[in-house]
């Protein structure tokens, strides 16, 4: 059952973060030219790599795992709530919802205001690395939380690279932002996953022994939906009632 | 002057990254993990089972509240 999870979490959680990166690097493309853009999208992956690479190995080896899972279970309990905050804020209309359409536009504007050097454009490939590698950040580290957990990390990293993949792949082929995607579905259901796992792995690290082992993590997910359908339901505005005077009474 | 700027704005990325846009979030997940510690060793894991993640209900109750 994890590990269904765990391919799940990495996915969708790199296929949001993709999504807003495949926005910036087409921004980049379009205005700059495609081999800056395509560059920094290469250095960003590899920098991507090197972190999980470099990281999840020695973590595994040196240090002890109960004090592995409170560390990786608080950093996805912060991430998980912060993704589950944002969702909840969206859906209750006190938030606007994510429109790459928007944020392109926003991008494109910025970057045909910096003039096009001769040579190699670095501010292109520099805008391009850093989208790729900042919104990819929060999945290494997912991955990392998930690989260092289970000891292995090909499963979180499968599922980070298909989200990887699908986004590319759409990317390539409408060539254009992917404004259609659910986004702030997505951020539900991978809130409610970090925070799940966030909260069994912490758990475990302090020392309760969960009286319904793995399953405890679904009862966990259930418990975190329902409290954010509670939480969209008190805070979505209500309309105000207006008191009549009285010659809106008379007629 | 260089390395101040440079550690300065490394520190705030980490800071900008981890505690986001709820400092409420990032205390309160660090209050419930503190809190699951203390518990653990003075009363039974059953106990435990049901405060952390009513703690960290609330915390995400309150960020929102608090917003």
């Amino acid at each position: 059952m994890s590990v269904t999870l765990m391919f799940l979490g990495a996915f969708l959680a790199a296929t949001v973060e993709m999504v807003e990166a495949l926005t910036i690097v087409l921004a980049v493309g379009v205005t700059r030219g495609w081999r800056a853009a395509l560059i920094g999208v290469g250095g960003g992956v590899c920098a991507l790599a090197v972190v999980v690479g470099i990281l999840g190995p020695s973590l595994v080896t040196y240090v002890p795992l109960d004090g592995l899972r409170v560390v990786i279970g608080t950093l996805l309990l912060i991430f998980g709530l912060q993704w589950l905050r944002k969702a909840v804020l969206r859906s209750s209309g006190l938030k606007a919802m994510h429109d790459e359409a928007a944020i392109y536009d926003r991008e494109v504007a910025a970057l045909r205001d910096d003039p096009l050097a001769t040579g190699f454009d670095w501010t292109g490939f520099t805008v391009s690395f850093k989208g790729v590698f900042l919104e990819g950040l929060e999945v290494a580290l997912i991955v990392l939380t998930f690989g260092t957990n289970d000891g292995r990390f090909d499963i979180p990293i499968a599922g980070a690279f298909a989200g990887l993949v699908l986004v590319v792949t759409a990317g390539a082929l409408v060539h254009q932002p992917l404004s259609r995607v659910p986004e702030n579905t997505i951020k539900w259901v991978v809130g409610i996953m970090l925070g799940a796992f966030g909260t069994f792995w912490v758990g475990e690290g302090a020392g309760i022994d969960w009286a319904l082992s793995d399953g405890m993590i679904l009862v966990l997910a259930a418990g975190y939906l329902a409290l954010g359908l509670l939480l969209v339901w008190s805070l979505k505005p209500r309309p105000t009632r207006r008191i009549s005077t009285p010659e809106e009474v008379t007629p | 002057m260089k390395v101040i700027g440079f550690v300065r704005g490394f520190a705030m990325f980490w800071w900008d990254f981890i505690v986001g846009d709820s400092i409420t979030l990032a205390i309160g997940v660090l209050v419930a993990v503190g809190l699951a510690f203390a518990l653990v060793h003075t009363t039974s894991s059953g106990v435990v089972e049901v405060v952390l993640p009513l703690v960290i209900a609330a915390t995400l109750a309150a960020s929102l509240l608090r917003r």
